[in-house]
């Protein structure tokens, strides 16, 4: 339809540490909804394709933050997502997991959280915490 | 009498510190150190790590995000991961531990009887306590740059930190620096904090960077600020901060191209908190009493193609030998340091290294925008690794190597950024070729090109 609008929008893929800068010619409607990604150019392999893709349908970032420790002999527990989740999620997310406490010891891998927010996404312990 | 003067002599003057003898002993256990130690372990040597604090892992016990291990583990991993798996391994190893000790200083007593052994001084929870080594490892990483250091004008009140320090302060001590924050220098922990204080409801007010282009990498542009809405002020500082007892606010200002501030550009940003990401310095305190001679540029030691420093035996590796930006990089270049170390160590010493050759020794310098280059010394005719930054960002650039004034190499014509460590792989032809010419030194410049 005439009224959407097409954009070239420029950003960078963050799949690996190469950081392609990608040119992507994206249509949106009236509303602002990506109608359709007309072109990715710039990306060195096809993974900035789907990368740009996903970017502006909906971006997925792991989630990484701390959570507190009963009986550790560390006070906090580095944990993450155990793949990326919507980035809309985060702030969700953070105050869901602000309220958590763990007891040690903990495992690299241990499950803090199992689908967070009905993602079915886990949030799993990123280091081993021994007793105090 | 008699007796009582010489007890005195010998007990209460000088009592006999406690040694332990290694063939290779590792100072730090973060990244760099262990793996270091994993390497020069695997090369069959006795290896030691000394540790100031409780935990092996370094800085990655506090970096959090994830970012690491896409090149080394093919995955992306958080900083406590990327540590966790090295901490793993070494503990599944007999490389001997010296954790909460810190080494006051290395061959810093009496020599020792046997010349080629370096003595490591450390104190330990148990006391002072000596390891020797015929190879030492320095992996002591690096520290912030500070407000002292850059010099910013006004009172001295409570809210200023460095980035990592407010890294630790959330991410280990579970402490909140403050709820409202700008952000001075794009560097990379400064762009990690700005998601970090806004996750945990401290509002990031802006990032002010005084060059005009980020200096942290792109993915941590695009994910820790654009993400976040938070703005990026490029060619912007903080000209004064405000506040007697507590940070009221900041002064910042825009600068011309000469990086002078702009009378009239003035804003006063009200914040409770100012963070510093303003540049890391390898911290080699220890490395200068060892008489570790340290290029100007890198901050770091001069080293050779093995990572050997100008004392036979001592090598240095990661963050203390220059300041990487991907933790994957200091692992592959601690590997090397360890293995090397190990060589050196069982092979006893430098006159069975085998590929040293008398006949070769150049000097590596760097010039065109190329900020500094490591090596600085190559003293073996094999393909070496020669590792720059370059000072500014260029679209179209290439790589020269020039030996008595002859270009003796040339890459291809690709974009250079400030943020990222580079590495060229530099032919035994080309060294060869440049000995032939009868140059002492080798020259890597990087030149922009004009662009046809
Ligand atoms: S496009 Fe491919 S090469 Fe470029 S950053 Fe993305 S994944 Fe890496």
């Amino acid at each position: 339809m005439s009224t959407n609008v097409t954009e070239t929008l420029q950003f960078n893929c963050t799949t690996c540490p190469s950081e392609c800068l990608l040119t992507v010619e994206v249509e949106h409607d009236a509303n602002g909804t990506v109608v359709e990604v007309r072109s990715v150019t710039g990306n060195n392999c096809p993974r900035g394709d789907t990368f740009a893709h996903q970017e502006l349908t909906c971006p997925m970032r792991v989630l990484t933050t701390t959570v507190a420790v009963s009986g550790g002999d560390e006070a906090l527990l580095p944990v993450r997502t155990a793949e990326a989740i919507p980035l809309e999620l985060h702030a969700q997310a953070m105050n869901l997991i602000r309220g958590l406490v763990v007891n040690a010891p903990i495992r690299m891998g241990d499950v803090v959280l199992e689908d967070l927010l009905d993602t079915n996404i886990d949030l799993v312990a990123s280091m081993d915490i021994d007793p105090a | 009498m008699a007796k009582f003067k010489s007890s005195a002599i010998d007990c209460g003057v000088v009592e006999a510190v406690q040694t332990q003898a290694f063939d290779v002993v590792v100072i730090g256990g973060g990244p760099a150190g262990m793996a270091a130690a994993l390497a020069a372990h695997k090369a069959g040597a006795r290896v030691a790590i000394v540790e100031r604090e409780q935990h092996l892992g370094g800085i990655l016990r506090q970096c959090i995000h994830p970012g690491f291990g896409l090149s080394h583990f093919k995955q992306e991993l958080t900083g406590p991961e990327y540590a966790q798996r090295f901490i793993d391994q070494v503990h599944a190893t007999d490389i001997a531990l010296f954790l909460n000790s810190m080494v006051i200083g290395i061959d810093s007593g009496e020599p020792a009887e046997d010349t080629a052994v370096h003595t490591v001084t450390l104190m330990s929870p148990t006391g002072m306590l000596q390891l020797t080594g015929r190879a030492v490892v320095l992996a002591m990483g690096c520290r912030e740059r500070t407000r002292s250091e850059i010099k910013i004008p006004g009172s001295r009140p409570a809210g200023m930190f460095t980035a990592g320090l407010a890294q630790r302060y959330i991410n280990i001590e579970n402490l909140k620096p403050g709820s409202r924050a700008v952000i001075l220098g794009s560097g990379d922990i400064g762009l990690i904090m700005a998601r970090r204080c806004t996750l945990e409801g401290i509002s990031v007010e802006g990032v002010y960077e005084l060059m005009p282009y980020a200096n942290g990498l792109r993915r941590n542009v695009k994910n820790c600020l654009d993400d976040f809405g938070i703005p990026l002020h490029l060619s912007t500082t903080v000209t004064r901060v405000i506040g007697h007892d507590r940070v009221e606010a900041v002064e910042v200002s825009q600068v011309d191209e000469r990086l002078a501030s702009i009378a009239g550009t003035e804003r006063i940003v009200p914040c409770d908190t100012l963070l510093l990401s303003v540049g890391l310095i390898p911290e080699n305190e220890l490395s200068v009493a060892a008489g570790v001679e340290l290029d100007p540029r890198t901050r770091g030691a001069v080293v050779d193609q093995s990572l050997q420093t100008g004392v036979p035996g001592i090598f240095a590796c990661g963050n203390v030998l220059h300041v990487h930006d991907l933790a994957d990089n200091v692992t592959t270049e601690s590997e090397r340091a360890g293995a090397a170390a190990a060589a050196y160590a069982l092979g006893g010493g430098a006159e069975t290294n085998a590929v040293a050759d008398t006949s070769c020794e150049l000097t590596v310098s760097p010039a065109g925008i190329a900020g500094y280059a490591l090596p600085g010394r190559i003293t073996a005719v094999a393909l070496t690794k020669l590792n720059f930054r370059v000072r500014r960002p260029v679209d179209t650039a290439r790589v020269r190597i020039l030996a008595n004034g002859e270009e003796v190499f040339a890459g291809k014509v690709r974009a250079f950024k400030p943020s990222v460590m580079e590495s060229f792989p530099l032919p035994a032809k080309v060294i060869q070729r440049a000995l032939d010419l009868g140059a002492s030194e080798i020259v890597l410049s990087v030149d922009p090109v004009e662009e046809a």
